[in-house]
């Protein structure tokens, strides 16, 4: 039996594919049966069949035609839908595993690959977790957040300005604005949680017993606050934990239900726990909530808080009925507010309110670090675009070497669609490696960022999570079929073939502008992030330069919350001598103070009275009683006159400091010494208190205000004035870490049963964190962006220079032959690299300059235009380049003529 | 079982096919075609036969079937069982009675 073998049946069904498949099948049934009969028929004639007959039989012995073909035709279309699937995986796993091979053979290339896949995918998937958690994610578990609304006070051009209130305010909407559903006070403060060496300050919230209605959670166990337990003047004493707290404390038992906690000088019983992961409107929660009016002398207003309505502690939210508009809602409020409190300090000026969907502020409250954060996704981006552009350039480099592997196969008749399937495949493989490693990176890298430059936004855990994992896959495929793509479509261009059957190079010029197009787009690209790097790190430093009065680095403040515990200000001021006595001989300590305020704290307003040669003047300053040793403890000089000594005490004169932008405002040139000047507690009945110093001036509350006057007294004599106390030590020139540690331990013995005592380095306090963040970040961000694109860009250019050379070797060997001397085929090479590199800074260059009105205002005291930088950014570029070129260029100069003219 | 069988040699149209079995079965098995073409589209789903149209002597176009490494694999592990099921229940069906 001779037969043609005919070409394979999944060929012929692909062919058919045009004919539409369901038609085909019908057809192929058809003439596979047909077939059938007819021979069977043929058969039966042998026999001595009639024709008639025969045909009658095949008929019966087939079985009914009609029924059998609709049965047949079924099975066959089933059939066929089954082969094509496996026809089909068998396919892809055949240009997997071809892929795979091709890797596995060049495994330098890949390894590269997957490390460049892996810092850029990796920088991504680490800004996008962080980003994620930061800015993205509405909070956990409350509902309906859009309509929950936080109001602010403003005057106008800045609106938002002021976002606190006080207790008559949030009383008066709550009873009587129509707006809303829900209104809701909160306030933030630390409580001191039990006494002696095992006392701890655990974040406590204080919110109306509409809190949670408000946001719609219910319990994990237990319950939340009723309405008459939050009552004035005392709310009762019961807490809610959270769900971290609860793990922690009581081990996840339901017996945490009816413990108490000595919180402040009450203790208080637990009663219910709040959902896993609820943090409340923040992105970090308290431990504990407890009921707004069960404060007690914990109370952030002070003692009169539910009456005094001059100050403003408390920031007020609300959930706004759907069909009312914010505007309305604002102005609403504002009459309420403006009837309920007459003496406000928004009565009278022209203030207004705004409500702000939390939805929105959510980033805001942020600050400029999540603008950074935000910036630096871009900058991930760009980093990620850099590495692409790499790997395209290398794929696209080894795609020329392979030239004549690609150009056999497309000889065979592999077709172009193949082919490009072939090379995405390849690229989409080397995607997924880098992928994979991009997630360790993220997980090291979002824990680095976390432990850098969140570190007191206690997030646990990794980065790495399910939208993470998602966004990850979508850009290792994008970026697979990106670099993968390019390469392929020059690669397997037709004309390829015919250029290479002649043996000749002159495809080569053509795509090396290609690769050159890669080359200065990534350099532009570095020269960008680099840039960046720069003028975050300048105004990071201009930022630590900065004269605060303040070291923050050194001194150090303790804070010990007594009043919470329901102390006299006598006995508190027994404790703080006993401590201050204590904490001097803490080895590494060289200076210690007790201030009634410190920098980045409280401060207390003052007015004071400056008698001149004609009239009286009326100065509104701040005011702060310190113990002597209190500037040096801080690091701030004393200008002119002197400090304070223990001898200015109750029976001496009294004396002041004033600072020296108080000094200069009242006094101008002349020296304010000797000054007599009544100021602190009632200027009118004490009598006045001579200057006898100027000091530095001394930060209040932010690295970035405007100096304030301040005036000093010394505690022996005004003490009485301001009953707070604070401890401020500083330490010498040991690691502070240390010191604070036992600084912390003196303070804590210092009588039996204290509260706990907060010790840290104002470079630790919030404020200074959160100021400072935003330049860390960037500065930190940017660099490692930076260097990880200039290495790209580097070795880019290595790449391009050095194949480009072996290229030329021929070209070389004869003007080497001609007698060009090795210098001047050295700069032949030398040149192209700097060329591409110089092309790349000169774009560069452009993005900066369009760009750096977006980046100006995160800066500080610099411009992001810096030509300081952006030289210094295009000298190193330039010399990059230039180095990654040395290499060929050796190579270059030292090809022997004769070896490259033979090989030709 | 039967066609794997049959397919064990030179692959073979459906026609073939079922004139081979015919004359193996010497008329005891008495299968009609249509079955046949049903048990061949599901060997083949199964990927146990491929098939692929070829040319016979007479220059006709007929879908030849082969079979295919799974299938002979399958065949063998199926034989197997089916001999031991055959042997077992004849010797059941043979085994004379006792105490008569």
């Amino acid at each position: 039996m001779r037969r043609r073998r005919s070409l394979p049946d999944h060929v012929r069904r692909a062919f058919r594919l045009d004919l539409g498949r369901r038609r085909a099948v019908e057809r192929e049934l058809d003439d596979e049966l047909r077939f059938h009969l007819d021979e069977r028929v043929r058969s039966l004639v042998a026999q001595g069949w009639t024709r008639e007959h025969a045909e009658a039989e095949a008929l019966a012995r087939f079985g009914s035609y009609e029924e059998s073909f609709i049965q047949l035709l079924e099975a066959a279309r089933e059939r066929n839908e089954v082969l094509t699937m496996f026809d089909r995986m068998d396919a892809i796993r055949h240009d997997v595993s071809y892929a795979a091979r091709q890797l596995v053979r060049a495994p330098a290339l890949t390894i590269i690959v997957g490390l460049t896949f892996a810092l850029g995918i990796g920088a991504n998937a680490t800004m996008f977790g962080v980003i994620d958690r930061l800015l993205l994610r509405p909070p956990v578990g409350v509902r309906d957040p859009a309509h929950i609304v936080k109001l602010a006070a403003g005057i106008q051009g800045n609106e938002t300005e002021q976002q606190t209130f006080n207790y008559p305010v949030y009383r008066a909407i709550r009873d009587r604005a129509r707006a809303f559903d829900l209104v809701v006070a909160i306030d933030a403060l630390d409580v001191p949680l039990g006494r002696g060496e095992s006392a701890e300050d655990i974040s406590g919230l204080f919110v109306s017993a509409s809190y949670f209605p408000m946001l719609g959670v219910t319990p994990a166990i237990g319950r939340f606050f009723r309405a008459d337990e939050d009552v004035e003047p005392l709310g009762a004493p019961v807490v809610v934990i959270s769900y971290p707290f609860w793990l922690n404390r009581f081990g996840g038992e339901t017996r945490a239900l009816g413990q108490a906690l000595e919180l402040g000088d009450r203790k208080f019983t637990v009663i219910g726990v709040t959902p896993r992961g609820f943090t409340g409107l923040g992105i970090t929660g308290p431990d504990v909530w407890m009921p707004f009016t069960a404060a007690g002398a914990m109370q952030g207003g002070g003692p009169k808080w539910a009456t005094a309505a001059g100050g403003s502690w408390l920031t007020i939210f609300a959930r706004v009925r759907p069909e009312v508009p914010l505007r309305l809602a604002a102005d609403e409020s504002m009459r309420i507010a403006r009837e309920a409190a007459p003496e406000a300090w928004f009565t009278g000026k022209p203030w207004s309110f705004t409500w702000l969907p939390i939805m929105t502020t959510r980033a805001a409250d942020r600050g400029v670090s999540a603008t950074v954060t935000e910036l630096l996704g871009g900058m991930s981006i760009i980093v990620l675009l850099v590495a692409c552009a790499n790997v395209a350039n290398l794929l696209l480099a080894r795609g020329l070497r392979r030239r004549r592997e690609i150009a056999v196969r497309l000889a065979l008749g592999i077709s172009r669609g193949r082919l490009i399937t072939h090379l995405l495949t390849e690229s989409l493989l080397l995607a997924l490696i880098g992928g994979a490693a991009a997630l360790l990176v993220a997980d090291w890298g979002g824990e680095l960022i976390q432990k850098l430059l969140f570190q007191d936004l206690a997030v646990t855990g990794s980065v790495v999570n399910g939208s993470v994992l998602a966004f990850t896959a979508t850009i290792t495929v994008a970026t697979g079929a990106l670099t993968g793509l390019l390469p392929a479509l020059q690669i397997s261009h037709p004309e390829l073939t015919s250029s290479l059957k002649s043996g000749a190079r002159d495809g080569t010029a053509r795509r090396s502008r290609t690769r050159r197009l890669l080359l200065v787009a990534q350099t532009a690209m570095a020269v960008v992030l680099l840039v960046g790097a720069g003028v975050f790190v300048r105004s990071l430093v201009a930022v630590n330069d900065m004269p605060l009065g303040v070291d923050v680095d050194r001194a150090m403040v303790g804070k010990m919350n007594l009043r919470a515990t329901g102390r006299l200000a006598s006995s508190t001021d027994r404790i703080f001598e006993q401590a201050l006595a204590r904490v001097r001989k803490v080895p590494g300590v060289s200076h210690a103070a007790v201030g009634a305020t410190v920098p980045f704290g409280q401060s207390w307003g003052a007015l004071v009275l400056i008698p001149g040669p004609d009239s009286v003047t009326h100065a509104n300053a701040m005011s702060n009683i310190v113990t002597p040793d209190y500037f040096a403890t801080l690091g701030a000089r004393v200008l002119s006159g002197r400090d304070f000594r223990p001898s200015d005490d109750a029976g001496a004169p009294r004396v002041m400091i004033v600072s020296e932008i108080f000094a200069t405002r009242y006094w101008g040139k002349r020296s304010p010494i000797g000054a007599c000047l009544r100021g602190a507690g009632d200027p009118d009945s004490i009598p006045c208190a001579q200057v006898i110093g100027v000091v530095q001036n001394i930060r209040r509350q932010s690295i970035f205000e405007d100096s304030t006057g301040f005036i000093y007294l010394p505690m022996a004599q005004a003490g009485q004035y301001i009953s707070a106390r604070e401890l401020v030590a500083r330490a010498d020139d040991r690691d502070p870490s240390r010191v604070i540690a036992n600084v912390r331990r003196a303070m804590q013995t210092a009588a039996p049963n204290l509260p706990f005592a907060d010790v840290h380095l104002f470079a630790d306090e919030p404020t200074v964190r959160q100021e400072l963040r935003p330049f860390r970040l960037g500065a930190t961000m940017f660099a490692v962006f930076g260097c990880l694109a200039l290495v790209l860009a580097a070795i880019g250019i290595y790449g391009v220079v050095s194949y480009d050379t072996t290229q030329r070797t021929k070209e070389m060997g004869v003007r080497i032959a001609l007698g060009a001397r090795s210098r001047s085929v050295a700069i032949l090479v030398l040149r192209e690299g700097v060329a591409v590199a110089a092309a790349g800074v000169c774009i560069g260059a452009l993005i900066v300059m369009a760009g750096a009105k977006f980046v100006t205002p995160m800066l500080y005291e610099t411009s992001a235009r810096d030509p300081l930088i952006l030289g210094g950014v295009a000298f190193l570029l330039v010399s990059v380049a230039g180095a990654a070129c040395l290499l060929p260029a050796r190579r270059a100069v030292q090809v022997d003529p004769i070896v490259a003219l033979r090989e030709e | 079982m039967l066609v794997l069988r049959a397919l064990l040699g030179d692959p073979m149209h459906g026609f073939e096919i079922a004139t081979w079995l015919a004359t193996r079965a010497k008329g005891n098995l008495a299968v009609l075609d249509s079955a046949l073409y049903q048990a061949l589209y599901r060997l083949e789903r199964q990927r146990l036969i491929s098939a692929e149209w070829g040319t016979t002597e007479n220059n006709r176009q007929a879908r030849y079937y082969r079979i295919t490494p799974r299938g002979r694999a399958y065949l063998r592990a199926e034989t197997a069982s089916w001999l031991r099921y055959a042997q077992t229940v004849s010797a059941i069906l043979t085994e004379p009675l006792s105490g008569t």
